[in-house]
């Protein structure tokens, strides 16, 4: 199978959960250990879809003030971005907004976004409206999604909309593991002569 | 060798009829020069011809449709993207038959489809083929030309045919010299051919039951995967081993190879000692029977199978089962193994002959050779009990050698030597512990480093200064040991680095005269270029060119990709171009580099910031509710340790990989929250950390280490982990180094933006875009006579007249009256002025390729007054018949 390794930038205020959502996300896999990384900024994960295998390399960002500024360097060449808002707070719905102009300004073309509303598992404490961000996702078509980092919900659902969403770069790799089945038959049996 | 022809044409045992007339067929002429070739050799030098990776199937069959049985062709399929080795096969009724079998190559071995047996590199692959048969239906063999070749020029000779040779006259079949006995070979053939025919799947592989088709090498199997280290540097020795274990049985102790009756243990095994002996003989004498594998095989295994409650055969396999000891030679074995040659060599013999007691045994040996050195050397320090239980076998195998051991043996030896350096091909070998080649290497680079930058600029205070000198001391001390006892290890990889170093050394061939310009073109002008950036963006492009240009090129003979599987092909590569460009090239590049900075202040500034965020950064660090731990004092030097040795090593992997270890320290400091749910240190904690280590290291220098690193790594290097934390530390500096403008954030989005826009058309400039030869080209080396002799590398473009390329080379020499200076070229002891619109670098490209086809004389462009000159006359094109 063909692996892709695909760059995924995460992006929003700090305190909303960035980094548990890649968490969770990495090590609900079988094994945990797999990920021998120096740190949760940077983690790895490998996911088999339609016949290729998605190596996931997420990129933390630090969302306070101070860094906003570096965040080009980090959304470079990415091949999707995840703004990350907590629910429970108005003002990080906010910065949403100007991470997606940002994005749209500077960040690389084809760029996937995903809007990620995490924290639903504080239901009580919602400030941010389910359908007023899915409103504004889908007024920029983006994929959006409520997750709870916690509770593990919607997590792996988030990064399967995103490989769906991200555009097949060679068609014919699709093609390849029906061949690769019985690759020497093929060639043996066309070398034959008489 | 005639004692040994006639030896084995006088058998003293009962033969089938149509032996005699075989054997002769595929005896070949003997002379002592042609066994002093290996066949290792053999295929190394002759691999033009069968290593067509090129050709599609069609045409592999149309060739391998004349030849032999056991003709091979290696080729690449496009359709399952990997090598294939064609084999032709024995027809069973006059018509043709042509297997493929796929090669794969993972974990840096090559093997094939179906074996467990993996290999360093395609030739050992080829070479073990050749003498055993595994998942092949039969054995491979080289044509006829090749196997009685017999000087290293004279398979060069028919090498140079390529892929011709299989239509030439060269490439004659044997039995058509031979015809007498054509038919009769033929007939054994076809009955070998009946038993032995099986689908790879149905030979049983050792591993599973322990007691099938033992004559594999076990050094291979995969039960010892995870010492894939071992097995690999280890694989060269281990066919030599083989090769002199199974010769000296031979002479001796050949008895029939057919499935002998019960016998008593002792006997069975010494004869199974010969049948290995049959299998593994081709390996001296090219081109005897390739059938003997099947038939021994069979054999054996009918042998094995009749004998499952054997004893010995337990032993054997306990023994196998023991743990490897580490491959470390004791130098004094090794050495003692050399000098007292005759000696060692019957001791050697004893040993194999015994280890060829069980043929499980005799291979499975191999395993551990470092054992088996010190094993005669030293008995003392090796499995005492292992020892006494061959000693039986020893003895009786002693006692044959010894009654018909005659004083060839070192000769011989040498035969089948396949490191005794007689072929140019085979580079030399280099050395290193197996162990940690790794962090040798670093030590090693760190070592070399620091006797460069005893006098370097910019340097900032070394740390335990003179602790590190012992211990340099000491570490080279023993890899010089270590170098001259383990001569024989060398992994491909480290081949091909040695060679693609060796070709950038040498002027004489185009990429090393395009290696060595560019370094004395880098060394001159790197204060010329606009900013630090342009310098080594400049420098990774002609990385990218340099790579293009030995992937495309025939520069490296044997081709790569029959040394190192294609996936690490641009790793190695990669390593090899940063060894002999980046290691010359570091000092001046840093120097400029800090030279940059200084000039444009940002190091003073720099190290202002880093004091004054050292001391206010701390209390507002971490506005979230858990802040993270900061390291102490302890865990800081350490870091500062790490990053000092920043500065010795040319490669920016080597560095990248310590620069990681520097934020795993950080990472491990900052501790796990005791209280309540561990929420795991992302990006928001570890940065605020990263930034104040770095102020607080007070080590402007990085800066200066970050720039080389992230311009001169390979683009797709920075996705991963390095390129994360690379980038991480890129912005911390970025931070510090603004960190007095008041609109430090405003000016540093679009700062931060204009280099990322570099980068980014970097890298479709480096990915995308195949640099052509041209580019590459745009150098030339002019030596400037007037008096002295001075030699400056000018850049031009490539079609650059010689006109112009006079104009530059006045303002490149300062000639005061450049009317009466011409560019000449010096040919053969002769200057020619080159006309005003010839193209000098036209030219050079010209008679550098000539000069890769035969190596002709030295030529220079020489750049000097016009002035009446005997041997000069105007010519205005170079003769191109020379």
């Amino acid at each position: 199978m063909a692996l892709r390794e695909l760059k995924v930038c995460l992006l929003g205020d700090t305190g909303v959960g960035k980094s548990s959502i890649v968490c969770r996300f990495v090590q609900d896999s079988f094994d945990p250990d797999i990920n021998p990384t120096i740190g949760a900024s940077f983690m790895t994960k490998m996911v088999p879809r339609n016949n290729e295998i998605h190596k996931y390399l997420i990129w933390d960002t630090a969302g306070q003030e101070r860094f906003r500024s570096l965040a080009p360097m980090y959304y470079r060449g990415s091949a999707a971005a995840v703004i990350v808002y907590d629910i429970t707070k108005e003002e990080t719905f906010h910065m949403l907004k100007t991470w997606v102009k940002e994005l749209q300004h500077h960040g690389p073309q084809n760029i996937v976004v995903a809007i990620a509303g995490n924290k639903c598992d504080l239901v009580d404490m919602r400030e941010v409206q389910t359908e007023l961000a899915k409103n504004y996702a889908e007024s920029i078509d983006a994929i959006f999604i409520e997750t709870s980092a916690k509770t593990s919900i919607n997590i792996s659902e988030m990064f399967e909309e995103i490989s769906k969403k991200i555009p097949c770069v060679e068609p014919c790799t699709n093609d390849r593991p029906s061949f690769k089945l019985r690759p020497l038959q093929l060639e043996s049996s066309s070398s034959r002569c008489c | 060798m005639a004692e040994k022809a006639s030896s084995t044409e006088e058998p003293d045992y009962a033969e089938p009829s149509e032996r005699p007339a075989v054997s002769r067929s595929w005896c070949l002429p003997r002379h002592s020069s042609l066994q002093h070739i290996s066949i290792l050799d053999r295929l190394i030098l002759s691999h033009p011809v069968w290593l067509q990776l090129a050709i599609n199937p069609a045409k592999a069959m149309h060739i391998l449709q004349q030849e032999q049985p056991g003709a091979f062709l290696v080729r690449r399929s496009t359709t399952i993207q990997k090598k294939i080795l064609s084999v032709r096969l024995f027809s069973e009724d006059g018509s043709c038959f042509i297997e493929d079998f796929a090669i794969r190559e993972n974990q840096s071995t090559f093997s094939l489809e179906g074996s467990s047996i993996s290999f360093a590199d395609l030739f050992r692959l080829i070479a073990f083929y050749c003498v055993s048969r595994d998942v092949l239906p039969s054995t491979l063999r080289l044509p006829f030309a090749f196997q009685t070749a017999r000087s290293h020029q004279e398979i060069e000779a028919i090498s140079h045919l390529g892929i011709e040779f299989w239509n030439s006259s060269q490439n004659k079949h044997h039995e058509c010299e031979d015809s007498g006995c054509g038919s009769a070979a033929e007939k054994v053939k076809n009955d070998i051919d009946e038993v032995k025919t099986r689908a790879p799947g149905t030979i049983a592989i050792p591993q599973a039951s322990g007691d099938a088709l033992c004559f594999i090498n076990p050094l291979f199997l995969e039960e010892h995967a995870d010492e894939t280290m071992l097995r690999r540097a280890w694989s060269k020795r281990s066919m030599r081993r083989l090769r002199v274990s199974t010769e000296k049985t031979l002479t001796n102790l050949s008895p029939p190879p057919r499935p002998p009756p019960p016998v008593p243990q002792l006997r069975r095994n010494l004869q199974e000692s010969s049948i290995l002996a049959e299998v593994t003989k081709p390996i001296g004498d090219m081109g005897a029977k390739p059938d003997t594998v099947s038939v021994s095989g069979q054999g054996m295994e009918n042998d094995f199978d009749s004998s499952s409650n054997d004893s010995m055969y337990d032993t054997l396999k306990a023994k196998v089962d023991k743990p490897v000891p580490p491959p470390r030679l004791k130098k004094k074995s090794f050495m003692s193994t050399k000098t007292n040659k005759i000696n060692s060599e019957d001791e050697l013999s004893e040993v194999s002959s015994s280890k060829a007691g069980g043929c499980f045994q005799s291979f499975s040996s191999l395993v551990k050779p470092a054992n088996d050195y010190s094993h005669y050397k030293h008995p003392m320090n090796t499995n005492q009990e292992e020892e006494s239980s061959d000693e039986d076998i020893m003895a009786l195998a002693e006692a044959h050698l010894r009654r018909t051991l005659p004083r060839r043996l070192s000769s011989e030896s040498r035969i089948f030597d396949f490191d005794s350096g007689t072929v140019p091909s085979i580079p030399e070998l280099d050395s290193s512990s197996l162990s940690s080649i790794e962090e040798e290497m670093i030590e090693e680079e760190i070592l070399e480093a620091t006797e460069e930058s005893e006098n370097g600029a910019c340097r900032p205070p070394r740390l335990h200064r003179s602790n590190a000198f012992d211990f340099q001391e000491k570490v080279r001390s023993s890899i010089r040991k270590v170098s001259e006892v383990l001569q024989l290890l060398l992994t491909p990889e480290k081949r091909v680095i040695r060679k693609v170093c060796e070709l950038a050394q040498d002027r004489h061939n185009y990429f090393g005269s395009l290696v060595q310009d560019y370094i004395v073109y880098i060394q001159e002008n790197c204060d010329n270029f606009h900013t630090s950036t342009d310098l080594l963006q400049a420098v990774r492009q002609f990385l990218n060119q340099l790579k293009n240009y030995l992937l495309k090129g025939n520069e490296m003979d044997p081709p790569i990709e029959s040394l190192i599987p294609e996936c690490d092909i641009d790793t190695v590569l990669e390593k090899a171009l940063h060894k002999c460009l980046l290691k010359p090239l570091k000092r001046s590049l840093e120097k400029a580099l800090c030279k940059y900075r200084s000039r444009d202040g940002i190091l003073e500034q720099l190290r202002t910031n880093m004091r004054r965020v050292a001391r206010e950064l701390p209390a507002p660090l971490a506005p979230g509710a858990t802040p993270p731990r900061l390291p102490e004092p302890a865990v800081l030097e350490k870091i500062r340790s790490t990053l000092t040795r920043l500065q010795y090593m040319y490669s920016p992997s080597k560095k990248v990989i310590l620069l990681l270890k520097a934020c795993k320290l950080i990472y491990d400091s900052m501790g796990n929250l005791g209280h309540g749910a561990r929420r795991p240190f992302g990006a928001d904690d570890f940065i605020p950390v990263l930034v104040y280590v770095l102020a607080r290291c007070d080590m402007p220098f990085v800066d200066v280490e970050v720039e080389y690193m992230m311009e001169l790594l390979e683009p797709s290097q920075l996705n991963g982990e390095g390129g994360y934390y690379l980038t991480s530390v890129y912005g911390a500096m970025y931070l510090l180094k603004n960190y007095h403008r008041e609109e430090a954030d405003k000016q540093l989005r679009t700062d931060a933006r204009n280099s990322l826009r570099q980068w980014h058309s970097r890298r479709t400039v480096g990915g995308k875009v195949v640099p052509s030869v041209e580019d590459v080209q745009s150098f030339i080396r002019v030596v400037f006579q007037d008096g002295g002799c001075t030699a400056k590398t000018i850049v031009a473009h490539p079609l650059a007249t010689a006109e112009e390329l006079c104009q530059l080379c006045a303002d490149k020499f300062h000639v005061s009256d450049p009317d009466n200076f011409h560019v000449f070229l010096m040919l053969n002891n002769t200057y020619q002025e080159l006309a005003a619109d010839t193209h000098p670098l036209k030219i050079k490209a010209e008679l550098h390729n000539k000069r890769q086809l035969k190596p002709a004389d030295p030529f220079y462009f020489i750049y000097r007054r016009v002035g009446p000159s005997s041997d000069r006359y105007s010519g205005s094109s170079i003769p191109t018949d020379q």
